[in-house]
């Protein structure tokens, strides 16, 4: 309570001075600095630069006061003509529901007039393990985002009539890098990336190791025809998953997690959330002229910037 | 593959019977609906918000007018309903946060376009800039420095909570119950 009137409170001097200083629309007095700073809005200690992207950095930081270890997220929002871009609106809006302990933790949210800061809890390092056991150890917040991996064939054949199928694609490549370690269709562009997904492959082959069941699934998540392909509903009852409750760590929970972290509301689900979500990225200017390729659907649930993807399904290793 | 799960009446009157449901059916389980009615909670105005408009310490008249200019809008650029119910969703937390002061005509004004603006990026696809969103008869047109202020402000007050639970959240799931628990989408997948 005393926490939100404190907000209330902030908020108000806000509005004061909104209401008193026209001027100070004039000019963005805040942007986000080109060196690394000391201090992110004299909270917290910046101690070193985790990731950086298209969306702006990933700091190392300290609480001043408590003396906790966060990694703060800076989305620099300078160049956008839309105000507050929707993809931090949704991304935010969608960490505030979530709260589970395989998801990394929103802490807070700041904001000044130009970028907002995403204190997030500092993944355990270990996490990077699962995925790149070949290449040895990586921070998941380095790891370079290649969210075209994961992108479903009707939006690499840039189509506009695609729906939430497209995610279940990217679980179907999630799961399928589960397995091999790699991205299963890691490739250098888009047009690599077609070839490899319509290369005749027999993926019973490459997945040797998975369970038949397993296997089955992965082949129905795989499917080209977006029309064919399993819906989240359908998944979730495969037989893969009939023998359930799991050990936490195990491929499956992290797979059933996923795929429940998709359509998180039934009108999410119903209106289309990922459908619609084709906003722009708004610092790239590959997309952000014609809106033509959306972003990578998954990735726009689960958080809207490039380097959240990764986060999230490091996070469901934990 | 296709586990055979078909309760029957009866057993619909046991909510969470069964301790395979969570995974049978994860998005209309009653294990949902009672997550939904749980979040509810952090999308409404605060209590007092009722007595305030009630006891004229919160002006009505501005507020409607604030809703039909909302409506207006959502209907000129082809909103959905649920983009028009979280604009008001929005308007009414916010307004329950704090007071506007009174004296400035406009701020109900710049609130209503902000919350359209938020809940139009939150659901809809093409959401017009700031600018062109503010159309009708308006005395007022912001600039879009002064909405993204404003917008950052709104997202503080409701603490960045704007994906609100609201009755289109829970029409699936009374639509499945009243269907004998045979959703529509389970059996287009088959």
């Amino acid at each position: 309570m005393t926490e939100e009137n404190a907000d209330a409170q902030s908020s108000l001097n806000l509005f004061t001075q909104l209401v008193q200083c026209k001027n100070l629309f004039g000019h963005a007095h805040a942007t986000l600095p080109s060196n690394r700073p000391d201090n992110i809005e004299g909270i917290y200690e910046v101690m070193g630069i985790l990731g950086e992207g298209s969306f702006g950095r990933v700091y190392r930081c300290k609480h001043i006061r408590t003396g906790e270890i966060v990694a703060i997220k800076q989305i620099d929002f300078r160049y956008d003509q839309n105000a507050v871009p929707s993809s931090l609106i949704r991304e935010v809006s969608l960490l505030r529901e979530l709260n589970h302990d395989n998801i990394v933790r929103l802490l807070n949210v700041l904001s000044t007039e130009t970028y907002v800061s995403l204190v997030f809890e500092l993944l355990d390092q270990d996490l990077g393990r699962y995925i790149s056991r070949n290449n040895g150890v990586r921070d998941p917040w380095i790891r370079k985002p290649a969210t075209r991996y994961y992108r479903a064939p009707e939006i690499l054949l840039d189509s506009s009539q695609y729906s939430t199928g497209v995610d279940l694609w990217s679980v179907g490549c999630i799961f399928g890098e589960m397995v091999t370690g790699e991205p299963i269709f890691g490739t250098k562009n888009s047009f690599d990336e077609l070839d490899a997904i319509f290369s005749p492959t027999d993926l019973s082959y490459i997945f040797a190791d998975l369970e038949p069941q397993g296997l089955h699934l992965l082949k129905m998540l795989l499917c080209l025809d977006p029309k064919r392909r399993v819906s989240v509903e359908g998944a979730l009852k495969h037989a893969y998953f009939n023998d359930l409750p799991d050990h936490p760590r195990s491929r499956r929970y992290r797979l059933i997690l996923l795929l429940k972290s998709l359509p998180v509301h039934n009108h999410l689900r119903t209106k289309g959330f990922i459908l619609k979500a084709n906003f722009q990225d708004h610092n790239d200017p590959a997309t952000s002229s014609n809106g033509r390729v959306p972003a990578d659907s998954l990735e726009n649930v689960i958080s809207c910037t490039p380097n959240s993807l990764p986060v999230l399904y490091l996070a469901c290793s934990k | 593959w296709y586990p055979s799960y078909r309760r029957n009446l009866n057993e619909t009157q046991h909510f969470g019977a069964d301790p395979n449901e969570f995974f049978l059916l994860p998005l209309q389980s009653d294990e949902c609906l009672n997550l939904m009615v749980e979040k509810e909670c952090h999308h409404l105005p605060r209590e007092d918000y009722l007595n305030r408009v009630k006891n004229g310490k919160l002006d009505f008249g501005d507020r409607k007018e604030a809703i039909d200019w909302i409506q207006k809008a959502g209907l000129h650029f082809g909103f959905g309903p649920l983009c028009e119910y979280l604009s008001i969703n929005y308007l009414d937390r916010f307004l329950s946060a704090y007071e506007l002061p009174k004296d400035r005509a406009w701020t109900m004004q710049l609130l209503a376009v902000t919350c359209l603006s938020l809940a139009a990026k939150f659901d809809e696809t093409k959401v017009p800039t700031p600018l062109d969103l503010q159309v009708g008869e308006s005395e007022f047109v912001f600039e879009a420095k002064i909405i993204q202020r404003m917008e950052l402000m709104v997202l503080n007050t409701l603490k960045w909570r704007m994906q609100s639970i609201t009755p289109f959240s829970f029409i699936d799931y009374f639509l499945c119950k009243v269907n004998d628990d045979q959703s529509q989408i389970r059996s287009s997948i088959l």
